[in-house]
């Protein structure tokens, strides 16, 4: 991804000013230069689809946060800066409560540690769940939506690829914390 | 039917009447009339009653033969009586009374035996009502302006503020404010739902948001305890979504919308006023998770058995790309829609979007929208954002108080059907709602003022939104919530109203009930035809009528939604639809996982190119979707100073095999990013990759047969625009786009 992308990106907003924007405010205030908001991005980290892994913050409970640490919260989570001292490998992968950041839309999300998957019409899930060590989260077997998680901690994108690569799902995909969606 | 508790007459009175029968002889005598009293009933809803007459001639036939109010004769037309506070059916010597106005009634009424006559009075008192209610021009419009419309404290405002010339300040008033925006009647026609006796009972709305006070004072009543969803991992009272926002909780206001507590004294009244309400703030802890639990999946705590007839779902993504499809979304809605209240589905409402202006509040694209602005075409497409384009969610786009396309609402031919949700409140009249109580939270609050930064403008265009407004004293209520976020509300309000006239209907009946019935607003609609090389393409048709006879305009699907004809028909609603049928893909090309079918899209020519694809399933359609992938190697996010017109360019417009023509693409909307995917990413080169469209146009007609699909580059000049990203502007493509796959599915019976 380019570095203007990764930053245009994270200046636009997808919030949810659009229901309560007014018209004639805008048009009849005093112009005033406001400066668009620039969050670094890690060039190189590792990316999944949109997202790509800020490798400089993790998520936490908020409970048990050291707020002189935080940066700031997302639902009840709380992003805080990585210890120096967090294992290197670790921080550059995908694993549960990594913290990515979306390219399109700017905002900060969390890796939740489940994959959703779309069951195709005839898997053995539980095949599925014993071959790559799952257990069900939620689902919604009518229709063949089961939110699953990998028993132990493990790095997720490898997981994800060799799920799709089993043929015993229609999709496979990393469920991600985000604000994705906004009021309209 | 007569409440005796309503019904009082003096006792002496009706010995009297009781008596006289007997008298008589020959001679005609006189009727008698006595003094009725009705007591209190509900805004909106009918009162029956009987005059209070007799004639000793028992063989007489009495007939009420003048009615006066305020001293004046009082026309009636068919029986029915116009009166100053609502209106008076007679039928013989019963009536029906319809308290349309917050006030006590009082009346002279004429018994006739055809000789003779009697007089006496009928006293009807002010009814149980909402004291905002009349205010609600989206429930019964008056040609009322919702508190937005303030001409003197506007030019007052104008004149301190800005230093404006008394000149200058009517001269922009002038071209401003339109009374021509307050058109009476224009409105969803709820109160002839609520005479047919449906006001939500028995029906249970999700409103899946931001948050919802659950404790609000017009929303606690219908609030179902315990059942709503904190989604926030860790939330301290996981049942309690209501929001710590200081400056308005848009699931809140939703949720005024559809089913704040009716006939209690206090703030407004939902479409469906005595539904039962569970909130879900999915919006504050979004996750496939949580998605599917306000899907009402196991664990959600919605049994399959409750008559939970409807989700709410007033969010969505505005982006100038057009996202890929999702299967697995298809298959979390489907599960609310195929599974929920014993098999008969929920609706799951959804807003079209605020993107007809502008993408979103993206700024580095925003010039783009001028040429679909200067044109009357939508900026951003409803298909654009793939969970409006599945079987399972109806759009709902926004109308105005003259019925008319809202400044913002997103069309597509995705659209089912529009609802209304006004403009900002401030020079149009917007939505009076629900809003987090007291003055130190919400849309009406300090802080909001605060955070403004410029209260006098508050005071002046938004004054029921200004601590300490008379009739909003606790600021408990806004005047300016809008968006397809209203709409979206008000028609599952109707939606809720339905089913409390027939509970019995599955999902997909309400939706062939608001199709059938939702009114054709705006009908000289203007077709938007653009130049095209040598030729033209109709970009906007306005109203196209199908071979099933029915309408359908991208800005408003089939109309705007009809509560009254809704409900009537779900009341003689006859044989039930036909078990639903969902065709397999009928793919070419990419699409079918073949070779790339290289049609190529000459730039700048109406011709464009056509490719047919045959249906062989014999379905009456309820909804058609197309799949695409369409090319163009110079759309990619790659560093440049430009960026190429070949999305913004692309138009796509389908004929069925009755021969209607719809429009997925208009072009001129904004697509200047590669199609993409959140999980899988740009698809580098593609305008379209696996995008899909859903036309609801063809809805009733026969699917089996030819369908036609043309697509066109409509512009073969540059858009030299200005914009932070591409300083260069917009480049007209240099290498035609290609259509390399394509696909249909509908799904019907």
């Amino acid at each position: 991804m380019k570095t203007r992308l990764s930053i245009v990106a994270i200046a636009l907003c997808l919030s949810a000013q659009g229901v309560q924007a007014q018209s004639v405010k805008d048009e009849l205030r005093p112009t005033e230069t406001v400066a668009a908001e620039q969050v670094s991005v890690k060039q190189n980290s590792a990316k999944y689809g949109v997202y790509q892994l800020n490798t400089e913050l993790i998520a936490v409970p908020q409970a048990l946060a050291d707020r002189s640490n935080a940066q700031r919260d997302l639902a009840n989570m709380t992003l805080v800066n990585r210890a120096a001292a967090t294992d290197v490998d670790q921080i550059i992968e995908f694993r549960r409560n990594a913290v990515v950041d979306n390219l399109l839309t700017g905002e900060t999300g969390i890796v939740t540690g489940n994959i959703s998957l779309l069951s195709s019409p005839d898997t053995d899930l539980q095949s599925l769940l014993q071959q790559f060590n799952l257990k069900i989260v939620r689902s919604a077997a009518a229709t063949g939506v089961y939110i699953v998680q990998p028993r132990q901690d493990v790095e997720l994108l490898g997981l994800l690829q060799q799920i799709h690569s089993s043929g015993l799902v229609k999709t496979a995909r990393l469920d991600i914390l985000e604000k994705k969606y906004s009021n309209q | 039917m007569l409440n005796a508790n309503n019904y009082r007459l003096s006792g002496i009175a009706v010995a009297i009447a009781l008596s006289v029968t007997a008298c008589g002889g020959s001679k005609n005598v006189a009727p008698e009339a006595f003094d009725v009293s009705i007591a209190a009933g509900k805004s909106w809803v009918p009162q029956q009653g009987s005059f209070t007459v007799s004639d000793a001639n028992i063989k007489d036939t009495l007939r009420i033969s003048a009615i006066s109010e305020n001293g004046a004769s009082v026309t009636g037309a068919q029986g029915v009586y116009s009166l100053t506070n609502g209106l008076l059916t007679v039928n013989g010597t019963n009536f029906s009374y319809l308290p349309l106005n917050d006030s006590a009634t009082s009346l002279r009424y004429t018994v006739s035996d055809g000789q003779q006559t009697a007089s006496a009075m009928l006293n009807i008192a002010a009814p149980v009502s909402d004291p905002l209610a009349y205010q609600q021009w989206h429930l019964r419009n008056t040609g009322q302006k919702a508190y937005a419309m303030n001409a003197e404290a506007i030019a007052a405002f104008l004149q301190a503020e800005l230093r404006w010339s008394d000149e200058a300040i009517s001269a922009w008033l002038a071209s401003r404010l339109d009374d021509g925006i307050l058109v009476a009647g224009e409105d969803m026609n709820v109160v002839s739902a609520y005479q047919q006796g449906a006001t939500g009972t028995g029906s249970i709305a999700v409103v899946v948001d931001s948050g919802l006070e659950i404790n609000h004072e017009d929303l606690q009543a219908n609030v179902l305890p315990n059942r709503s969803l904190n989604m926030a991992e860790g939330a301290l009272n996981v049942t309690d979504p209501t929001s710590v926002s200081l400056t308005g909780d848009h699931g809140t206001s939703v949720a005024g919308l559809i089913a704040a507590a009716g006939w209690n004294g206090l703030g407004g009244r939902g479409v469906a006023p005595d539904t039962k309400l569970i909130g879900m703030n999915y919006l504050s802890a979004q996750s496939d998770l949580n998605s599917a639990l306000s899907h009402g999946i196991p664990g959600s705590g919605i049994t399959e058995a409750e008559p939970l007839v409807v989700f709410n779902r007033s969010y969505g993504i505005s982006y100038p790309a057009v996202i890929s499809y999702d299967p697995f979304d298809e298959a979390v809605q489907a599960y609310s829609a195929l599974t929920l209240r014993q098999g008969k589905g929920a609706v799951n409402i959804k807003s079209s979007g605020n993107a007809f202006r502008r993408p979103g509040n993206i700024a580095w694209a925003g010039a783009v929208c001028g040429g679909a602005n200067a044109l009357g075409l939508t900026c951003l497409n409803g298909n654009f954002e793939p969970s409006q384009n599945t079987p399972y969610y109806l759009s709902v786009a926004a109308v105005n108080s003259d019925g008319k396309h809202t400044s913002y609402s997103t069309a597509g031919a995705n659209v089912l059907v529009s609802a209304p949700a006004g403009e900002y409140g401030e020079l149009a009249p917007a939505m009076v709602t629900t809003d987090q109580m007291t003055c130190l939270r919400g849309y009406s609050s300090f802080p909001s003022v605060e955070a403004d930064d410029w209260p006098e403008y508050t005071a002046a265009f938004t004054p029921f939104n200004y601590p300490g407004h008379p009739e909003n004293p606790s600021c408990n209520y806004t005047s300016t919530f809008n968006g397809t976020s209203s709409a979206a509300p008000n028609a599952a309000g109707v939606v809720s109203l339905i089913h409390s006239a027939n509970p019995n209907l599955t999902y997909r009946e309400i939706k062939d009930i608001l199709v059938k019935t939702s009114t054709k607003v705006d009908p000289d609609n203007a077709q938007v035809v653009l130049p095209v090389g040598d030729g033209s393409f109709i970009a906007h048709p306005g109203w196209v009528e199908n071979s099933a006879g029915y309408a359908h305009n991208n800005l408003y699907g089939f109309g705007r939604v009809n509560a009254g004809a809704a409900v009537a028909l779900a009341k003689s609603y006859g044989a039930a639809l036909a078990e639903q049928i969902t065709t397999d893909w009928v793919a070419l090309g990419t699409q079918a996982g073949d070779a790339a079918l290289a049609l190529t899209i000459a730039d700048n020519d109406a011709n464009g190119a056509v490719q047919t694809i045959e249906v062989t399933d014999d379905v009456v359609v309820e909804g058609v979707q197309f799949a695409f992938d369409v090319a163009n190697a110079e759309l990619t996010t790659a560093e440049a100073d430009s960026q190429t017109t070949a999305g913004i360019d692309l138009a796509i417009e389908v004929t069925s095999p009755a021969g209607t023509k719809s429009v997925l693409l208009s072009s001129k909307q904004a697509i200047v990013e590669p199609a993409f995917d959140f999980s899988a990413g740009y698809s580098q080169g593609y305008i379209l990759k696996n995008s899909v469209f859903l036309s609801n146009a063809f809805y009733g007609e026969s699917a089996k047969g030819s369908w036609t699909i043309r697509l066109v580059d409509t512009n073969g000049a540059d858009l030299p625009i200005d914009s932070p990203r591409w300083p260069a502007g917009y480049i007209n493509n240099q290498q035609p786009s290609v259509l390399e796959g394509v696909a249909i599915r509908v799904f019907g019976h």
